[in-house]
């Protein structure tokens, strides 16, 4: 996997000496180990002098026991820069770490947005990000036993490193994993606990030392409140929890609580076969299950080479479905956000009608209205049935412009909408960026950046269709942008539907191939999901099942802009900034 | 005009012919069987398709259950739609024991009812009705809003059958409440026998693994006058009487002395050499002599009937 350089030959040796530890090629391209008290500087250089302006995934991987590892070099942390004037690839950068007490600089001094997936690592995994504001778990509670994601950590129900496993196979007898456990319940206590003389660990609440008097002087004293909204509220869209401190109707401070939906997503794909991920991954952001399908799908392409390269036919069915994706999740984030705006319902009932339509389409074509599971790797799963291509057509064609108009007509114009909605949840285009923002939320704060345009994958290149963005960097602006989002998904439909060939919907290899072993390596595969950049980054060490599955959920990064919106506003205006980030908790917390 | 029993109140003429008679069970039954009032509360994927099940194509509001209440205070229905988390049981059964009484649960998914895909995760509830009592358990992953409103239509004739003379909740001293779990090390039932339990299991587990301990040769130091060897005790109290101590190179053994017992995590050191003294029973004196080879030895533990417990290496200088 490594081939080390001559130093000679290293990048930034001139300018970083030692900055740059060894140059490694992959599948994708190149990616460089940097030595983690450099690694600062180095991300400075991208920013500041390469146009990478945006830091999209960074996350951890354990590798314990991977061939050619050791204990030196056992926790890895990998940094997915890319730029958005440009496009193209990324620079991927890596930092390793020992296995004892694994530490290194925290990046938000120059990507303020790295906050959340730090905080994610340090919860998975256990590695402290030095210098970060409020390193504290965040899918997980204090006080939990240990770090699961990493390799020596097993679950209460574990059985086996990967599956299948034997006790489901069809000569073995299934046995219950809860008879397998002594608790004989999904729980693991370390040992020595003892539940009487358990004391609740102090945890920190990071809002306490805002509240108190405001300190204005004058006859009339106020004093700030703590208002805890969710895990139960109808405004967070699922079990979102907000913490916000009011002063009056003013929001001064507001600190996110997720992992209410913590299901363990990225554990349980470490365990499954490469194949067996792909319904998983419905259930991702399990309003847009196709885009999810087709992200997973090309990172696995990406390690698996050419000969598991979609056909052409395929090609088009996934953009098809994909376009058809965009437009359930916007009709659907626009619906919810009018609940949240308080137009309670009826607009959810219009957007909800078409949604249904489109749903028909995909429960015909896979069996499932909303969890498809159809794309496999080097195509997809089924071809479409008869009549499908006509219903499609009638709706691409007539029944959606059309009524993409009547939700125009009631609702862009609507004054008490404008009035709600513009100047609210200011981002500027800077800040969006740094807080590594992506999908609507970026493209409305006036950054053009779409990776369909940017970095085309799939058969994007062939479509004609405008990257939307607005200036506005308010709420209006982003559900301006979801409305004329839905447009363009309509125009590259039309074009998909024309230009679809006949042929094969499998690649000849991929015909069949139900366990997959990809060669050793590592690879970055991403999309322009609905809701923004959805990017899974695999680490293949050679098996049927992958050493590490790791989803780059677009709603839970751009949740990094949620406290900085907020704050200032009234909070009834949190709840509709919340509804225009269009967060789905099974993606935000996986 | 019928007779009037005697003492009864007398029935004025006009409302005569709009009297309906039926029994108390029929009048409670309906009105709760249409008027069911679901919590406007999604879990996961499952939640989508509930609110779906009250948009306009599937419409719910035809089965008399419209209105979804956010406040737990006005709900006669919590739908548990979607995975139960760890964190997230503590909040729902909260939230359960704030409804007011009768309250229906209808577990809808396969998450709900029993982990479904995710059960083997660690922050997973395996079936919500490890907490909670369900009603109806809805399958499906999703369920479609069909099997959905068949499960709510399966309610309904649930709680038509049901009588008020036999319901709990018209009870003296009744409460339905169930008791909040608590996120420890992991999350635990905080009931009495629950937690009696737990602990009892952990116990059973620590003294297994107490017992498959036993003393061993924990460190060796032989470079110098005093001589040490440290045996120590993982495992329960050993009567060492005929345990010897068998030095590799030189082949020699020390016995310890009859009626040595050795404690649970106790230590012993075994000291020999020129300077070797010892005071307490935890320093046992075996010779004056050097015993332990400078250039690298092995010290081997053996039980009184010779067979190896422990065994150790020394590099040596
Ligand atoms: S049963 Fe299926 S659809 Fe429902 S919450 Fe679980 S995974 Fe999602």
């Amino acid at each position: 996997m490594s081939e080390p350089t001559l130093d000679a030959a290293l990048p930034y040796s001139d300018l970083l000496p030692g900055a740059v530890l060894a140059v490694e090629k992959n599948i994708e391209g190149e990616s460089l180990v940097v030595a983690p008290d450099q690694l600062v500087a180095v991300a400075e250089q991208l920013r500041d002098h390469e146009g990478f302006d945006l830091l999209s995934n960074l996350t951890a991987v354990d590798y314990l026991g991977f061939p050619g590892r050791s204990a030196a070099d056992r926790f890895e942390i990998v940094y997915h820069f890319y730029s958005t004037t440009r496009g193209g690839g990324p620079k991927v950068l890596k930092a390793r770490l020992p296995e004892t007490n694994p530490a290194l600089p925290t990046l938000m001094s120059v990507y303020p947005g790295a906050d959340l997936q730090e905080r994610e690592a340090y919860d998975l995994y256990g590695i402290r990000f030095l210098g970060h504001p409020s390193l504290r778990r965040i899918l997980l509670w204090d006080g939990f036993n240990g770090h699961p994601m990493r390799k020596d950590w097993q679950e209460a129900y574990f059985e086996a490193e990967s599956k299948p496993f034997k006790s489901r196979h069809p000569v073995g007898h299934h046995i219950w994993a809860e008879d397998r456990n002594p608790w004989g319940s999904n729980v693991n206590y370390p040992a020595g606990f003892d539940p009487e003389t358990w004391s609740q660990p102090v945890t920190l609440r990071p809002l306490e030392r805002h509240s108190g008097s405001n300190g204005v002087s004058g006859a009339l004293k106020t004093e700030r409140i703590v208002v805890n909204m969710g895990p139960q509220h109808p405004s967070t869209h699922g079990v979102f929890r907000m913490i916000v401190e009011l002063d009056g109707e003013t929001v001064t401070a507001l600190e996110p609580e997720m992992g209410y939906l913590h299901r363990n997503h990225e554990k349980i794909g470490e365990r499954n076969t490469y194949l067996m991920n792909m319904p998983y991954t419905d259930r991702l952001d399990y309003i847009s299950s196709m885009s999810n399908n087709l992200a997973y799908a090309i990172a696995v392409e990406k390690l698996l080479g050419e000969a598991y390269k979609p056909t052409e036919r395929a090609e088009y069915l996934r953009v098809i479905m994909a376009e058809l994706t965009r437009i359930v999740n916007h009709l659907f984030s626009v619906g919810t956000f009018f609940n949240d705006l308080g137009a309670f319902f009826t607009p959810l009932l219009y957007a909800v009608r078409e949604r249904e339509l489109i749903l028909d389409l995909f429960e015909s074509v896979s069996g499932s209205r909303m969890m498809c599971n159809y794309m496999r790797f080097g195509g997809v799963v089924a071809d479409l049935p008869a009549g499908w291509l006509e219903t499609c057509h009638h709706l691409v064609h007539e029944r959606l412009p059309a009524k993409l108009d009547e939700l125009e007509r009631y609702l862009i114009g609507n004054e008490i909408v404008k009035q709600r909605c513009i100047g609210v949840g200011y981002l500027s285009a800077a800040d969006a960026l740094a807080l590594s923002c992506t999908g609507p939320q970026l493209r409305g704060s006036g950054v053009p950046y779409d990776i369909r345009r940017a970095e085309p994958y799939s058969i994007y290149d062939r479509f004609d269709f405008d990257v939307v963005s607005f200036d506005g960097c308010d709420v209006y602006s982003r559900f301006l942008v979801r409305m004329e989002e839905m447009r363009q998904s309509v125009r590259i439909l039309q074009q998909a539907l024309k230009q679809l060939p006949e042929g094969p919907i499998q690649a000849a290899k991929a015909l069949g191939a139900y366990t997959v072993r990809p060669p050793v390596g590592d690879v970055y595969g991403r999309i322009e999901s609905p809701k923004g950049e959805l990017g899974f980054y695999l680490v293949s060490n050679g098996a049927g099942n992958p050493w590490r599955y790791r989803v780059r959920p677009p709603s839970y990064i751009n949740l990094n802009a949620l406290a900085p919106m907020v704050v200032g506003n009234k909070v009834a205006d949190a709840v509709i900034i919340l509804g225009a980030i269009d967060i789905v908790l099974g993606e935000v917390d996986r | 005009m019928a007779e009037q029993p005697q003492g009864a109140a007398p029935v004025p003429e006009e409302v005569q012919s709009n009297v309906l008679l039926t029994t108390v069970d029929w009048i409670y039954n309906t009105g709760r069987t249409f008027s069911l009032w679901p919590m406007t509360f999604g879990l996961a994927c499952c939640a989508i398709e509930f609110i779906v099940t009250g948009a306009a194509r599937y419409d719910m509001s035809r089965f008399g259950m419209e209105v979804a209440r956010p406040s737990p205070r006005q709900c006669d229905l919590l739908i548990i739609s979607g995975t139960v988390t760890k964190k997230m049981v503590v909040p729902i059964v909260r939230l359960y024991n704030q409804m007011a009484e009768p309250r229906y649960v209808v577990s809808m998914g396969a998450c709900a009812t029993g982990g479904g895909p995710f059960k083997e995760g660690y922050n997973v509830v395996s079936g919500i009705d490890k907490y909670l009592p369900v009603d109806v358990y809805v399958p499906g992953c999703p369920p479609t809003p069909e099997a959905l409103l068949h499960g709510f239509i399966t309610l309904q004739n649930k709680i038509k059958k049901q009588s008020v003379r036999t319901v709990p909740w018209y009870r003296k001293s009744y409460s339905g409440a169930v008791p909040i779990p608590v996120l420890g090390p992991d999350i635990f039932s905080s009931r009495p026998e629950e937690i009696k339990r737990v602990r009892e299991i952990n116990t059973q587990r620590m003294m297994a693994t107490r017992a498959a301990g036993a003393p061993t040769i924990a460190e060796m130091h032989i470079l110098g006058a005093d001589e040490f060897i440290v045996i120590r005790n993982s495992g329960l109290a050993q009567d060492m009487t005929g345990w010897r101590l068998h030095s590799g190179a030189g082949d020699q053994s020390y016995t310890f002395p009859a009626g040595f017992v050795l404690m649970p995590d106790a230590e012993v050191r075994v000291h020999s050499g020129p300077d070797a003294t010892a005071a307490t029973p935890s320093d046992q004196l075996w010779t004056k002599r050097h015993m332990w080879r400078n250039e690298g030895d092995t010290a081997n533990l053996m039980d009184a009937d010779g067979n190896l417990v422990s065994s150790f290496s020394h590099q040596g200088n």
